[in-house]
């Protein structure tokens, strides 16, 4: 809810929210820069909302279909090692993620450089690596987008060393393994090109997935929740 | 150096007032026991039994007994907002907040719009709070011109114009060369230096302290380190220079260790810490209530723990506010887009007495003399229940509960970290100057004096 919005012409977030309510809608989709948005603006308006995206905060319909696509796949995800690799400290996708992994009973770990790592990202549940040595010991793969403005603000010394150390390629991809990404991909950066078109490859299965699944929540709050109401006869006139 | 009084309020008449039975407690007196406090043309003239005053003509009898009566709190960090952002507080509705928060003096930061930088900014304040101030306000004019950072103020001709003492609270003196120059002209002007401590290269962008709270949340943190590391450069440059520096709203333990080790080596720093440091912590946070943003942010519970034990060892040499209104819209805005601070003038006593002396972690006497000392560290004098002191007194309920915000605010904002607690301990009436500059509204005072219940 940006760009060309009345969020861009100085209207406040409440002000955007009040006027579309005004119209009545059943479902409000946002997504926002802003850590905590969905939440606030529920309290603003009767229709429903869903967070498609609030600030570095959560991303809950990118896990949902995550989730989804990793069932496909693994059939079960209890017990699975699931690695994220790459810049967690601004990614709400890695943040839905580590809660609905562990929810599913997966072990999640995080592993970036220590300067994309949130201090403190632990209390989450999950183990922390710098290095990708112990990759191998991981059943899945979700590599995060590198954005390359981090690198302006020197959050890393170079999108160069950073595929040297952090990238997903055909040396460090074991045929067992299943790799994810929440696109889209920097091949070259986070990914190579082969591993991107190799069968590990879960990432259009992902985009797949996320048709199904959003339908499936915007079924949820349009329908689902409101469906016990039983349609009136049609009266005859 | 000629200094006129640092203190301006709006004229007022002087009370007269006998308080009866109250249970009267100044720590530095030695008082703590019921007594009658007879305020004769604002000024106290008898202290005795529980009783045995009667009021001379003209005079109000307010019957306090069960009630407690203390010296009225002195704020030395509060943010009137005047001038240029009337809209969040103003003179007037910041001193009444004060005064129903039980406060007989509070200082005022210059952030302001346009910053107190200079003379005549200075003087057109003062004149404003002659006209507009229940109580009286001292005024803290910025270190740096527009609170920059890169050159210093006339200090020398604001404190000739009623300076108390300088600070760019809201910002760092990020440059250690330029804190540096402020404390030689120390040498020339007087003037504690209140430092508002972070580094902005290490705060940068954040909103909320930096830990597992602000992991899960995907909000920028505020690292303890951010603040500590430059309490302890300033203690050192404070040393250096043999200068007098109060350190503003310690959040973090690394800063109380960083005072109490520049004590110990005989820097002469005092430093402060909030009522919502010592009550709240981060898991405040995780709803992203606007309300408990401020800076600097609500830390851990080991944080809180070291803040309270600094104010019982006496590192910690007052508890100050920090009141810093935000308008209404500012506030209900997504977290990371909300204003910094919390309003807490009126609930200063009631939060620390709810939180902290009812649990019994704190005394009643050490919190009476952590919030009425703040402004003698700035060097006004200390309020005090002795004859022939002017009235700086503040009658409480400390039985009586009632809900933040349930019937709004003094203040002009809302934006109170314990909005819809419910607290004990509610301010009746507040004494300033001498002159009453707050009742209580469900408070009845009667100037006919009536027979007594003995006590």
């Amino acid at each position: 809810m940006s760009s060309g919005s009345s969020v861009e012409k100085g209207e406040s977030l409440k002000d955007t929210v009040l006027t579309l309510s005004a119209h009545r809608p059943d479902a409000i989709v946002i997504r926002t820069p802003w850590a905590g948005s969905a939440e606030l603006v529920a309290g603003w308006t009767d229709a429903a909302i869903v967070n498609a995206g609030d600030g570095k905060h959560e991303h809950p319909t990118q896990a949902l279909l995550d989730v989804y696509t990793l069932r496909q796949r693994l059939g079960d995800i209890n017990g699975a090692k699931i690695w994220i690799v790459g810049d967690v400290l601004h990614s709400r996708v890695a943040r839905s993620n580590i809660l609905a992994f562990q929810k599913m009973g997966a072990l999640v770990t995080v592993c970036g450089p220590p300067t994309l790592i949130p201090r403190g990202i632990e209390a989450m549940g999950c183990d922390i690596r710098y290095s990708l040595t112990d990759l191998p010991d991981a059943d899945v793969i979700y590599a995060l987008r590198m954005q390359h403005e981090r690198m302006d603000q020197a959050w890393i010394p170079s999108l160069r060393e950073y595929a040297s150390v952090y990238q997903i390629n055909g040396r460090r991809l074991l045929p067992r393994q299943v790799l994810m990404h929440p696109g889209p991909v920097n091949r070259g950066v986070e990914l190579s090109g082969e591993v991107v078109d190799s069968p590990q490859a879960a990432i259009l299965a992902q985009v797949q997935a996320g048709v199904v699944v959003r339908m499936a929540v915007l079924y949820e709050v349009l329908a689902g929740a409101r469906a016990p109401q039983p349609a009136p006869e049609p009266q005859l006139a | 150096m000629n200094l006129i009084d640092p203190l301006v309020r709006a004229p007022a008449p002087a009370a007269e007032i006998l308080i009866r039975h109250a249970h009267v407690l100044d720590p530095r007196e030695g008082l703590d026991g019921p007594h009658d406090v007879l305020v004769r043309g604002g000024v106290i003239a008898r202290i005795a039994e529980p009783g045995t005053l009667e009021p001379p003509d003209g005079t109000e009898t307010v019957h306090a007994s069960g009630r407690r009566l203390f010296p009225a709190f002195v704020d030395p960090h509060v943010h009137l907002r005047t001038p240029g952002q009337e809209h969040k507080e103003d003179l007037e509705s910041g001193t009444r907040a004060a005064a129903a928060g039980g406060f007989c003096a509070v200082v005022a930061m210059p952030n302001t719009s346009p910053v107190t930088d200079s003379t005549p900014i200075l003087r057109s304040l003062r004149d404003a709070a002659a006209r507009d101030a229940r109580i009286p306000v001292g005024f803290m004019p910025a270190i740096t011109v527009g609170m920059n950072g890169t050159e210093l103020t006339e200090m020398a001709e604001l404190r000739a114009q009623g300076a108390l003492g300088f600070t760019d609270d809201g910002k760092p003196v990020v440059s250690a060369g330029m804190l540096r120059k402020a404390l030689q002209y120390q040498r020339l002007c007087g003037g504690v230096l209140a430092l508002h401590e972070e580094d902005p290269t290490l705060s940068s962008a954040g909103a909320m302290h930096e830990g597992a709270i602000s992991a899960l949340l995907g909000i920028a943190g505020i690292p303890s380190i951010s603040e500590s590391t430059l309490v302890a450069r300033d203690c050192a440059i404070a040393g250096y220079e043999g200068g007098r520096v109060h350190m503003q709203h310690l959040s973090a333990i690394e800063s109380v260790q960083a005072v109490a080790a520049a004590k110990a080596a005989g820097i002469q720093v005092t430093c402060e810490a909030s009522p919502h440091h010592l009550t709240l912590t981060h898991e405040a946070v995780r709803t992203m209530d606007t309300r408990m943003k401020m800076n600097p942010p609500l830390r851990t519970e080991e944080d809180r723990q070291a803040l309270i034990a600094g104010l019982k060892d006496g590192t910690i040499d007052c508890i100050a506010t920090d009141h810093a209104p935000h308008a209404r819209d500012e506030k209900e805005v997504p977290f990371e887009q909300a204003p910094m601070g919390t309003t807490g003038l009126e609930t200063a006593f009631a939060s620390v007495f709810t939180d902290l002396v009812l649990p019994g972690v704190l005394s009643l006497e050490l919190v009476v003399e952590k919030l009425t000392v703040g402004g003698s560290l700035l060097d006004l004098p200390l309020p005090r229940i002795a004859v022939g002191e002017p009235a700086n007194l503040t009658l409480v309920d400390t039985d009586q509960v009632w809900q933040v915000g349930e019937h709004g605010y003094e203040s002009r904002s809302a934006n109170c970290s314990f909005a819809g607690r419910r607290l004990r301990g509610r301010v009746l009436m507040t004494l300033a100057a001498g002159s009453v500059a707050y009742r209580e509204r469900a408070f009845s005072v009667t100037a006919v004096p009536t027979p007594e219940r003995t006590a």
